[in-house]
């Protein structure tokens, strides 16, 4: 008989103290990697994720996790799950916090000191929660998720409010993970999503506008703004918008070449931006 | 300095032998040092300490209840028969003690709170319920009552002394002779112990593997109160060794006959504990933190009580110099209002919480919505334990110590009043507190569920007192044993339908 999957969902329903936030959804993840939940703001990202974790409980459909319905404490005890809370009791410092989990979670002391290391947490340990900055906060909240080895980690916006530095450290432990577990990594942040994600759950209006791969959506162009230190013919090829000339190319692979191209003509290039992404064609 | 007229007086009077607490405290360290073995060596959660709790207590309010209608009349129809009364006692803890265990372990087994491995758990927790706390516990107050009462000397003194050397003779033996009897005491205590461990034991068996035949052995070891009317027709070695015999004989029957169900699911009871939330430390956490948030509280709950001692000591002087009630009477009445208030820190500590996501993350890791509540429960339990442990300990010492009478009655109010009505409206307020945040939009500070909670647990202990002043003198204490249970089972209740039926979103934050 073939395993469960990690993750099913079959026409699921969820919400708020009755009201609908999410209708008709089914997907099933049955590989690990990391899938990126995407949505505009109200779309049901927290919601997904919350149903999943087993903290709301669907009004219609089934939830499975590992073939265990996710309402189930067994199923619940699978899953590691981040909020954009800190979720870290008042007064408590760091270690206390991190040893609080390890404790709802069955551990020991053993998984919050190797957490405090795997994390270069050993400075901020004696610290007052209250007292680290946002990117510590997040980095300590992010620890928990290590304390114990589960099979499924849903993690909502991460990544928010973080200096690209502590993101970037944070997707990178994240990529680790995903190698042998699932991960549901939700963001709006489009850009973070394709450098983090091997598949795409688009949520939009409280359905399912996606479930795929990410390499495998396709838009007819792509755009790029170029920013010049100065004037130049040469950007005449592109429309202007604001400080930047817009190029539409067939694909990113092509902007080395448009680069290439600029400075042979003599172009001095200050910034050169994505202008459109793909992704964002889901919410169109 | 004592006069030659109180000295006079002492030569009559005598005081009971210290070595009579000996007894309580011996078993106390028993029952305890049971409890604290099973749960390091072999297995005992602290659902089975808080369900067998629940079970024992709600048997012994019920048992009190329906003695205190039925028993007079009784007694006075049969000319106190023995024979009619055996069957009267030894019913009543067939039904109500044992019929209440297996009930609730059947009921914690449906919800898969306990399984068979935590059967000798829970024996070992109704043990300690009714041998290191109850009997124990009331025996150690009621030592300590008469040994400070008759230390005090004066009329009250006096009175005490003529009324125990008539009931209780014994109290007044000789130490070698004293220590015999504690002996017996302690050994009846082990007889118990066995015995409630044996039907604990079954109840749980009976309840996991659904077979009524376990439930038929455990329910006659409850017909052992049959043989307390015939008390007196025996001598105490006898007697206490025809219990110690039966007792013995619980725990062979209940282990050898559910050998062939061990044998045969052996992994149920050596299976490892699933990896899961900590509750113990769960729950230590939430005392240490409801202790820091309530810090205030605590203090404001516990110093109140040691002011209003030392008034009362000075007043109380003051007052029986005039002729008026002593207000050392009332103290215990008023104590639960200072307790309450001490422990309001759990259910701040349940606020702060909810509002940081906290909850969020612990349902999301598998903590029951029961648990989130039955953490604040019991931090609010041990918070009113300290804050009730030094006012008391305190406050009876410093009347003593100002020479003013400490009555029997001022001790019956401590132990059947005070205490019960203290835990009871502190759970309660606990509980109210954390359901009405729950279903009401949030608001901070003292308009907040959190803030005004504690009036609504101050409420009912002062409709306690306006009800027992309505009743007259012996009514007091049913009121208070009425209003502390009908508060337990509210708790009890709300925490069952909040478990089913709360919607879980109410525990997320708003942020």
């Amino acid at each position: 008989m073939a395993p469960a999957p990690p993750i099913l969902v079959q026409d699921v329903a969820s919400g708020y103290y009755g009201k609908k936030v999410l209708d008709g959804i089914s997907f099933e993840v049955s590989e690990p990697g990391v899938y990126v939940v995407l949505g505009p703001n109200g779309a049901g990202k927290t919601t997904l994720l919350r149903t999943l974790a087993g903290i709301l409980r669907p009004y219609s459909g089934r939830v499975e996790i590992n073939g265990i319905p996710s309402q189930e404490k067994e199923a619940r005890m699978q899953i590691d799950y981040i909020t954009h809370l800190d979720g870290i009791p008042e007064g408590m410092k760091v270690e206390d916090g991190l040893r609080f989990y390890a404790d709802v979670e069955g551990g020991g002391e053993e998984d919050v000191r190797r957490v405090i290391k795997l994390l270069d947490l050993e400075e901020l340990a004696k610290l007052r929660f209250t007292q680290l900055s946002q990117g510590q906060k997040k980095r300590v909240s992010v620890a928990r998720i290590f304390l114990r080895e589960k099979s499924v980690y849903l993690l909502d916006e991460p990544t928010s409010n973080l200096d690209p530095k502590v993101a970037k450290e944070i997707r990178e432990l994240v990529l680790q993970l995903s190698k042998d577990k699932v991960v549901l990594y939700s963001s709006h942040n489009l850009f973070e999503a394709r450098e983090i994600g091997s598949r795409v759950i688009a949520v939009k209006g409280g359905k399912l506008a996606l479930f795929g791969r990410i390499d495998e959506i396709r838009t007819e162009t792509y755009t790029v703004g170029v920013r010049p230190l100065e004037l130049s013919p040469a950007l005449g090829q592109g429309r202007k918008e604001g400080d930047y000339y817009l190029f539409d190319l067939r694909s990113p692979e092509d902007v080395p070449g448009l680069i290439a191209s600029l400075t042979s003509s003599g172009v001095r290039i200050r910034e050169v931006r994505e202008m459109q992404n793909p992704l964002e064609e889901l919410f169109k | 300095m004592r006069t030659s007229a109180c000295r006079a007086e002492l030569a009559t009077i005598q005081n009971i032998d210290p070595v009579f607490f000996l007894g309580p405290v011996v078993v106390v360290l028993l029952s305890a040092g049971l409890v604290f073995y099973w749960n390091r060596r072999r297995r005992l959660t602290v659902w089975a300490l808080f369900l067998s709790a629940v079970a024992y207590f709600v048997a012994i309010g019920a048992k009190a209840a329906f003695q205190a209608v039925t028993y007079v009349p009784l007694d006075t129809a049969v000319g106190g028969n023995p024979w009619a009364l055996g069957p009267y006692f030894g019913l009543q803890t067939v039904f109500l003690e044992v019929g209440l265990a297996y009930l609730v372990a059947r009921y914690s087994v449906s919800h898969s709170i306990l399984r068979a491995n935590d059967a000798e758990g829970y024996g070992i927790s109704l043990a300690l319920w009714e041998n290191g706390v109850f009997v124990a516990g009331l025996a150690a107050l009621e030592y300590a009552i008469y040994f400070f009462t008759l230390s005090g000397g004066g009329t009250v003194a006096q009175q005490e002394y003529t009324a125990l050397i008539k009931a209780a003779p014994s109290l007044f033996d000789k130490p070698t002779a004293a220590l015999q009897l504690v002996g017996y005491q302690v050994l009846e205590r082990v007889s118990s112990t066995l015995i409630h461990f044996s039907w604990g034991y079954l109840c749980v068996l009976a309840a996991v593997f659904k077979n009524r035949r376990y439930l038929l052995l455990a329910l006659p070891w409850g017909l052992v109160d049959f043989l307390a009317p015939f008390g007196p027709s025996f001598s105490l070695p006898v007697f206490e060794g025809i219990i110690f015999t039966l007792a013995l004989a619980s725990v062979a029957v209940a282990l050898a006959s559910t050998r062939g169900e061990t044998r045969a699911k052996s992994t149920d009871f050596s299976a490892p504990q699933p990896d899961g939330a900590n509750l113990r430390l769960l729950f230590a956490v939430a005392f240490r933190r409801a202790l820091n948030f309530g810090k205030v509280y605590v203090v404001i709950g516990t110093v109140l009580p040691l002011l209003f001692t030392v008034e009362v000591a000075e007043a109380g002087k003051a007052a029986a110099g005039a002729g008026g009630p002593a207000l050392v009477d009332i103290y215990p009445l008023i104590l639960p209002v200072f307790v309450v208030l001490g422990s309001t820190g759990a259910l701040m500590v349940f606020g702060s919480d909810r509002d940081k996501g906290v909850f969020e993350y612990m349902l999301a890791y598998g903590v029951d919505v029961s648990q989130i509540f039955l953490s604040t429960v019991v931090a609010t339990v041990g918070l009113v334990t300290l804050v009730l442990g030094v006012a008391l300990v305190v406050s009876v010492a410093s009347i003593a110590a100002a020479g003013l009478p400490l009555s029997v009655t001022v001790g019956e109010l401590i132990l059947f009043y005070t205490i019960p009505l203290s835990y009871a409206s502190a759970m309660f307020m606990s509980m109210i507190g954390m359901i009405w945040s729950q279903l009401t939009a949030r608001r901070p500070g003292v308009n907040s569920p959190v803030g005004i909670a504690p009036i609504v647990g101050i409420a009912p202990v002062l409709a306690a007192l306006i009800l027992a002043e309505s009743s007259g003198p012996g009514g007091i204490l049913y009121v208070a044993g009425g209003a502390s249970a009908a508060m337990v089972c509210a708790v009890v209740l709300m925490a069952w339908v909040a478990n089913k039926k709360m919607q879980r979103e109410r525990f997320l934050s708003n942020a």
